[in-house]
């Protein structure tokens, strides 16, 4: 019985300290980058998608609506600042369809933990009329997002 | 007349000028691959050209301000890798600027048409359509035909082009002194009004001199505010872009229209008493007339074919005129008058050109040119080992489109100056040098043009970031500042007797600037943008429509708070090769646009900071960007205005709206203050036509609806006892 206890007061002491270390973001999906020409594919799209790092894996969590062509993919991305695109550092699950859920796991180099830090990393989600692109959102701490 | 007509109206006078066609080498048609245009194609879209586009991107299709380059080195590193349907769709759903989709599908194919022949694709038999999908490097190079120009002045079988039928155009706008009445009772302006301006007058572009807009009348408040009233209403030029600001005295409103118009108006009932249409008619979608000036008996307007005109104020007769620049040159900013002079600076700076950009005063009474101050500092002289070794030739932009404020005790005026041209450091060749005195303040003798400091904002600026706009002149005891913000959004203190750095805040999220050193103002460009080259796409938050734009702020001087309009979006922008030669150059760039991350897809943004220290009071933004100017006044309220038709009151103390109403069109303009028999006006502008802050709301806002015309005059007061 003791040892029941005393494993069970171990787990969630455990548990504490892994939320109390887990950061939360959040961040809403608008549109990539569109000139005239590429306007329609991408506009009116949107989506929004939370995300917790827990030690070094950065898990994903979102939905999406409004896509004029089904989603193809999805990733985790980070670039030199936020607001400015980059590669992907890995790939998230996403609905093949106009609209859907996506989530994933990546585990994060201390270096791209520095940049999810400084807002450097986003989500991206490609789809049929635009596959280097529909909707982008760069991760920002979970209350700081509607400034 | 629809802005349509308009467009097309302007054809003719266009066409004229269309004889010098950029020339990148006269070359016969030597390219490979299929004909895809025909001669009455191009011979059709030559005009729709001229009416419709040519305008903004110009006769000789080398751009100009936010219009990019449709031919040559820059058109191919564009295009050259994307199809002529892509082209032909682009065109299609963004163009006329100001009037996207305006046009009819022919009317677009052949512009598309003309456009690749002008780059050198065959004429043959097949016509080109919005189906047609070829990759623009294998029919064209960029090149335009050694007779191109007798292919397309050609007509075909007899017929005339639907473009050019004097039955569906609309009547000509008839140009000159066209209503010839005289303003009663107009007592003339001295120096000693312009220096301590009447409460219940409105005489130069921000109010007073040190660019408050700020009217002390206090008749309208917060408790009564609610019951505005519209009082009269006036429908203004079509075409081109209405940025007015309403200028008052002696109970007439007098007012600047696009096509160069000025008018005198009653302002208690809104009856025209004179007009003089100085033309030309405004084929250019953007770059308004923002303000006219008033002195002694005359009426001041420097026009969008850089003319400087003196009427005389009582009938709107022409004193006298003189010329400002080039012909490809112009002037948006409006005109400021001090000591007897009358400043005004120059824009249209964008392609090599043999006479730089300049600001310049005239003698008020006669018009004799007094002074000229290179923007642009030239081979030899202070500043001008800062190019990178450039030629004159090659020191492009240092446009100055915003009328620059005076401090009489110090006998000083404060401009600021736009970035350089091309946009980008890699198309320029200039290297990471400053290129003075691009992105800078300028403190000048308005007497002499004589420098007396500069400080540059944004050395060797890349981004189309202008820092050119207002500069606000605040006194704490005898503390002498100069505030100013551009588009990067960063909101900046400067001693203005020294020009010494005293402080920067950011107001609104930015990317481009990776440290910014808050002791000495120095800005370090992000890594990329340093290290960029031609045809690569670089972020930039915010992107050319600012951060601030021209919407200028206002000074709450009670409570020393400056309220500030500002606007959220990015671009992805890629600076494209020129051709170092005269009349090359250019902004030289192509954009793609999306939302600010972080602001939940709101564009617009209202902040009011304390200037003594500089801390937000307080701030909200909205999905539709501020399109009008501040005005504050002395009522306890801020009037601004926005993209989607609102017209706004808020409280300065709390930045609460406290009303609003919802007019023909977007608000744009500078709103102003007024009063006549006791009672407090508010009059405001909405207008259509501009560059970055109507072009990017207008691709981002999918639900904003906006009639094809709709420049107008509103002026409210509360409802008569």
């Amino acid at each position: 019985m003791s040892r029941h206890i005393i494993v069970l007061a171990g787990w969630l002491l455990a548990a504490s300290s892994a939320a109390a270390l887990a950061q939360s973001y959040e961040a809403q999906l608008d549109p990539a980058p569109f000139d005239a020409t590429t306007r329609a594919n991408v506009i009116g799209s949107v989506g929004q998608v939370s995300a917790t790092l827990n030690g070094d894996t950065l898990s994903v969590t979102g939905k999406f609506s409004n896509l004029t062509s089904p989603a193809t993919a999805a990733q985790l991305r980070i670039g030199l600042a936020k607001g400015v695109p980059g590669n992907a550092i890995g790939p998230l699950t996403v609905t093949h369809g106009r609209e859907g859920t996506l989530s994933g796991s990546v585990k994060l180099t201390a270096a791209q933990v520095v940049a999810l830090d400084k807002q450097s990393v986003y989500v991206r989600i490609d789809s049929e009329k635009a596959p280097d692109g529909n909707l982008q959102g760069w991760l920002e701490p979970a209350s700081e997002g509607n400034n | 007349m629809s802005a349509r007509n308009r467009l097309l109206g302007g054809a003719a006078a266009a066409l004229f000028t269309m004889g010098g066609a950029y020339m990148l080498g006269p070359q016969a048609f030597a390219q490979g691959g299929a004909a895809v245009v025909t001669q009455a194609q191009i011979v059709a879209g030559k005009a729709g050209y001229a009416g419709a586009c040519a305008g903004c991107h110009r006769a000789n299709l080398v751009g100009g301000g936010d219009a990019p380059a449709l031919g040559g080195a820059g058109f191919m590193a564009s295009w050259g890798n994307r199809s002529t349907k892509e082209f032909y769709q682009f065109i299609a759903s963004s163009m006329p600027a100001g009037a996207p989709g305006s046009l009819s599908e022919k009317a677009y194919t052949d512009i598309t048409a003309y456009l690749l022949a002008a780059n050198g694709a065959k004429i043959g038999t097949t016509a080109f359509s919005k189906d047609t999908d070829v990759r623009i490097s294998t029919i064209a190079n960029g090149k335009m035909p050694a007779d191109f120009g007798k292919l397309t002045a050609s007509t075909v079988g007899g017929t005339t082009p639907l473009n050019r039928r004097s039955d569906l155009m609309a009547p000509a706008f008839r140009l000159g002194h066209t209503v010839r009445g005289t303003v009663k009772n107009y007592v003339d302006v001295t120096d000693e009004m312009l220096r301590h301006p009447p409460d219940g007058e409105w005489l130069m572009y921000r109010r007073n001199y040190q660019g408050w807009s700020f009217s002390p009348l206090k008749q309208i408040n917060a408790g009564n505010v609610k019951q505005l009233t519209l009082k009269w209403a006036w429908n203004m030029n079509e075409g081109g872009a209405n940025q007015v600001t309403p200028i008052v005295h002696a109970g007439v409103i007098f007012l600047s229209n696009t096509s160069n118009t000025v008018q005198a108006l009653d302002a208690r009932t809104g009856e025209l008493i004179w007009e003089n249409r100085l033309g030309p008619v405004s084929v250019i979608a953007y770059g308004g007339t923002r303000s006219l000036a008033l002195y002694h008996d005359k009426v001041y307007v420097a026009t969008t074919d850089a003319k400087i005109h003196a009427l005389d104020a009582r009938t709107g007769k022409e004193v006298w005129s003189h010329p400002l620049g080039n012909p490809n040159n112009s002037n948006t900013g409006g005109v400021m008058v001090m000591r007897g002079k009358v400043l005004t600076g120059l824009t249209g700076c964008d392609n090599y050109s043999l006479n730089n950009c300049y600001i310049s005063a005239f003698d008020a009474d006669t018009g004799k040119p007094a002074w000229k101050f290179y923007t642009t500092a030239l081979e030899g002289q202070p500043g001008g080992d800062t190019w990178n070794g450039l030629p004159n030739l090659l020191r492009g932009g240092g446009d100055t489109w915003i009328a620059g404020t005076y401090d009489p005790e110090l006998n000083t005026t404060y401009w600021g100056v736009a970035q350089t041209k091309p946009w980008f450091r890699a198309s320029r060749k200039s290297g990471n040098a400053a290129t003075l005195y691009s992105s800078s303040t300028l403190a000048l003798d308005p007497d002499t043009g004589k420098l007396k400091w500069y400080f540059q904002h944004a050395p060797g600026e890349s981004l189309d970031l202008d820092e050119v706009f207002e500069r606000v002149l605040i006194d704490h005891g005898d503390q002498k500042y100069l505030m100013t913000i551009g588009k990067p959004g960063l909101l900046w203190k400067l001693d203005r007797e020294t020009g010494k750095f005293l402080g920067v805040k950011e107001t609104i999220f930015q990317n481009v600037f990776a440290n910014i050193d808050h002791k000495t103002g120095a800005v370090t460009y992000r890594s990329d943008i340093l290290n960029q080259k031609t045809n690569q796409w670089l972020s930039s938050c915010p992107g050319p429509e600012g951060g601030h734009d021209w919407q200028a702020t206002s000074y709450y001087q009670p409570d020393d708070i400056l309220i500030i309009p500002l606007s959220q979006s990015c671009v992805m922008i890629q600076g494209h090769d020129v051709e170092q030669k005269l009349g090359g150059g250019g902004t030289a760039a192509s954009q793609k646009f999306f939302f600010m991350p972080g602001t939940h897809q709101n564009m617009g943004r209202l902040s009011a900071y304390r200037t003594s220290d500089m801390k937000e009071l307080w701030s909200w933004q909205q999905r539709a960007p501020f399109l009008s100017a501040v005005l504050s006044t002395g009522g306890g309220l801020a009037f601004v205005g926005d993209f989607d038709r609102h017209f706004k009151a808020v409280d300065v103390k709390t930045g609460k709206v406290v009303w609003q109403t919802r007019l023909g069109n977007t608000v744009q303009g500078y709103p102003v203050s007024f009063s006549l028999d006791g009672k407090q006006y508010i009059a405001v502008t909405t207008g259509l036509g501009g560059g970055s802050p109507q072009q990017k709301p207008t691709a981002l806002l999918d639900e904003v609806h906006r009639a094809a015309t709709g420049n107008m005059l509103y002026v409210f007061a509360l409802p008569d006892e």
